[in-house]
């Protein structure tokens, strides 16, 4: 601890030191700053704006937007006084660029998704349509240095109704509560952080965040993308340590800064409470032929988001870098690491890993994008006996089958000390000039096809599906190593750039192990999925 | 991780500038500056054109599929030339990107290419990376035949998208007002 405050204090005079030079070298001409050596920013001599310029009319302007707020004048706001004119700010990683202005301090938005989806697997089928999520965003600005961001999503969820009641007959009194809902449905809070402008390269932010590993988890909205599937990587296995979107809630940092005369150096660090295993209650009424119904509570650990009531601590950190020498080529690498065992579970300390690289380029129509995550999990076998010891009380006995018509089981699933995947897409856009007036065309400034390829591959090493105890027995799964490639082939038509009709047909193949990773369990060796979807975005 | 979390912070409040000395960083020309800095060593003319009714339907016609959000009451141009020969033109032009107008000045070679774009004046919260030369530079040589669209001839900008649009537009609509003055 002396160390680290001797290390402090040598921080802040080093600080305070640069702080000073860069006062003194700039002197109090702002012409450093400007990013474009073609526009000169004026120095505080500069004389007053020249009063022969006639101004232009805000008021003539045909938008609703110019003729909006003090301070939204168009022309007329280029001969304003140097300290009038709002500082040109960076984008914020997380945040879209679409919505409906609120008054001139909150932005709200949003995006959606639905999809149709056939396959050749068998029985189960996952077919039909699919509401795959609507998220609304929030985004305030009340002052240029201060931000607050949120976005809340349903996912797969058109209704949540509870009903409680109660009846009195002769005899007693009947309490009923009846809770329904759609299947995998959800709501969530997906982002919800504050954000303060603390220097140039560096705003700090507090809250609900994304996880910054590899590229998709950060720029995940649906309207972005031309497949209506999120990858293996990011979502269907995942390879990630939690799908996409994965928030976690925390505490760090995001900036940018210019290298050379066309590079950019981003970044975004922070600390989290971090994903952990937690536990789901799963009730099940199930029937046997000539048997009673049996009622079974599952208590299953999985991983998952952090905690956000406070408890568990402050456990992992994440962090990207992505350089980009031009405006079309991105290249990044990224790292999680933290504890993932909850605190009841000895050891506590096992800890997980996982590292990114992801890219980007582009050349004029076509893009290619991709991403390598790779994930360890640690000390394993620990965490296998720290979840023996802590149903059992460290006996290592099971507890026995409960009364007749009950069940109880506890399980632990989908281990796997490694897994990694990769995802590659590319992307080439046109509009053949001889369809500007037809029906797709008309109406709309720049409509897009985007003819896309997708290419991807997961590998979970020594997979350990479930440990169960049970009826008094203890059964650990079998490790095996999973492998599944997909290929993807699809149109997608865009109107705007936020709004997209697409098409694809992926064909997945099991490359390794008995079952496929997704969907998980099915023994078929091969499949094949036409998927049609809309997303849009606001 | 309760001391790397102090030495973040701590890392934070010594490194970095205080944010008073982010008012510095304003990219924005005024109106005398801005054409000076794009033609440094010409002698400029200022001509002031009125928008009127029939200016404007034939600044419609040549921006064909282009829509602007901003209609100007009148265009601020320059001619600028050396030793009399003309060297170049600007104009200056407003376009609405996510909510607010941004303005810029686009200046062009005597047969109306894209010389330089500079922003002078930016008032959105979002989208500034707009005005960054390494996003401005790819307009350099773009005539008014060229298709100025996001993902063919011009790469946008991830989360700047309405920003990147708006100054396909103004750039667009900056060449067909200079050819219609100056042509």
């Amino acid at each position: 601890m002396r160390r680290l405050v001797a290390l402090s204090v040598l921080l802040i005079i080093l600080g305070s030191v640069s702080h000073l030079l860069a006062q003194s070298s700039s002197g109090t001409s702002s012409t450093a700053s400007s990013t474009d050596p073609t526009t000169q920013a004026p120095d505080q001599n500069t004389p007053s704006p020249d009063s022969n310029a006639p101004p232009s009319d805000p008021g003539s302007q045909d938008t609703a937007g110019a003729q909006g707020a003090a301070g939204t004048q168009g022309t007329a706001g280029a001969q304003a006084a140097p300290g009038q004119t709002p500082r040109p700010a960076p984008q914020t990683p997380g945040v879209r660029s679409y919505g409906v202005a609120i008054g001139d301090k909150v932005t709200v938005g949003g995006y959606g998704s639905v999809r149709y989806e056939t396959n050749s697997l068998h029985e189960p089928k996952p077919a039909g349509f699919d509401f795959r999520r609507f998220v609304l965003t929030t985004d305030a600005t009340p002052n240029d240095r201060l931000q607050a961001y949120i976005e809340v999503e349903f996912e797969r969820l058109a209704e949540i109704e509870v009903e409680r009641d109660f009846e009195r007959t002769g005899t007693g009194t009947a309490f009923t509560e009846d809770l329904e809902g759609g299947n995998g449905g959800e709501i969530s809070i997906e982002q919800m952080w504050g954000q303060f402008k603390f220097g140039t390269p560096l705003s700090v932010r507090f809250g609900q965040v994304l996880v910054p590993l590899g590229r998709f988890n950060i720029n995940h909205d649906d309207d972005r993308w031309d497949i209506p599937r999120r990858t293996l990587v990011d979502r269907n296995v995942p390879i990630i340590p939690v799908p996409a979107a994965w928030t976690e809630l925390g505490f760090g940092g995001v900036g940018s800064l210019n290298v050379g005369k066309s590079g950019q150096l981003s970044y975004q660090g922070y600390v989290v409470n971090g994903a952990t295993l937690d536990f789901a209650v799963e009730k099940a009424v199930e029937s046997e032929a000539n048997e009673p119904g049996v009622i079974k509570l599952a208590s299953e650990f999985a991983l998952g988001r952090g905690p956000v009531n406070g408890v568990g601590g402050v456990r992992a950190a994440g962090w990207r870098v992505m350089y980009s020498p031009a405006l079309n080529y991105e290249i990044a690498v990224s790292n999680y690491e933290g504890g993932y065992t909850p605190d009841f579970f000895e050891p506590s300390d096992a800890h997980l890993s996982s590292w990114g690289i992801d890219g980007l380029f582009k050349h004029k129509t076509f893009a290619l994008e991709g991403e390598w995550i790779h994930t360890h999990f640690g000390d394993l076998n620990g965490v296998e006996q720290a979840f023996i010891n802590a149903v059992t009380g460290s006996t290592g006995i099971a507890p026995p089958a409960g009364a007749d018509g009950t069940e109880a089981e506890f399980a632990l699933t989908n281990l796997s000390p490694n897994r990694y995947g990769f995802w590659l897409e590319g992307r080439y856009s046109f509009w053949p000039m001889k369809w500007t007036k037809n029906t797709l065309a008309k109406g709309f400034e720049d409509p897009q096809l985007t003819a896309v390829l997708r290419f991807e591959r997961a590998t979970v090493k020594d997979l350990i599906d479930e440990i169960s105890i049970e009826n008094g027995e203890i059964s650990i799964g079998e490790p095996q190593t999973l492998r599944q490639q997909r290929f993807t082939i699809g149109l997608a038509y865009r109107p705007i750039q936020s709004v997209v009709f697409s098409v694809a047909m992926e064909h997945n193949w099991r490359l390794e192990g008995p079952v496929l990773l997704f969907p998980f369990g099915q023994p078929s060796q091969a499949y094949t999925s036409l998927l049609a979807g809309l997303a849009f975005g606001f | 991780m309760r001391t790397l979390f102090f030495a973040l912070v701590i890392v934070v409040a010594a490194v970095v500038p205080p944010a008073h000395a982010q008012q510095d960083t304003t990219v924005y020309l005024t109106i005398d500056q801005a054409p000076k800095s794009l033609f440094p060593d010409a002698q400029i003319e200022r001509k002031d054109v009125q928008s009127t009714p029939e200016f404007r339907a034939k600044l419609k016609a040549a921006l064909g599929r282009v829509t602007p959000t901003v209609w100007e009451p009148e265009y601020h141009t320059f001619a600028a030339k050396q030793n009399g020969q003309a060297i170049g033109y600007a104009v200056i032009v407003d376009e609405i990107g996510k909510v607010n107008p941004f303005t810029l000045i686009v200046s062009t070679t005597p047969d109306f290419k894209v010389r330089d774009v500079a922003v002078m004046v930016y008032r959105e919260p979002r989208g500034g990376e707009i005005t960054q030369k390494r996003f401005l530079t790819q307009y350099k040589g773009k005539g008014s035949s060229d298709l100025l669209l996001l993902n063919r001839d011009i790469v946008g900008i991830t989360g700047a998208t309405l920003s990147v649009q708006g100054t396909n537009r103004a750039v667009h609509k900056a060449l067909s007002v200079l050819e219609l003055v100056y042509k």
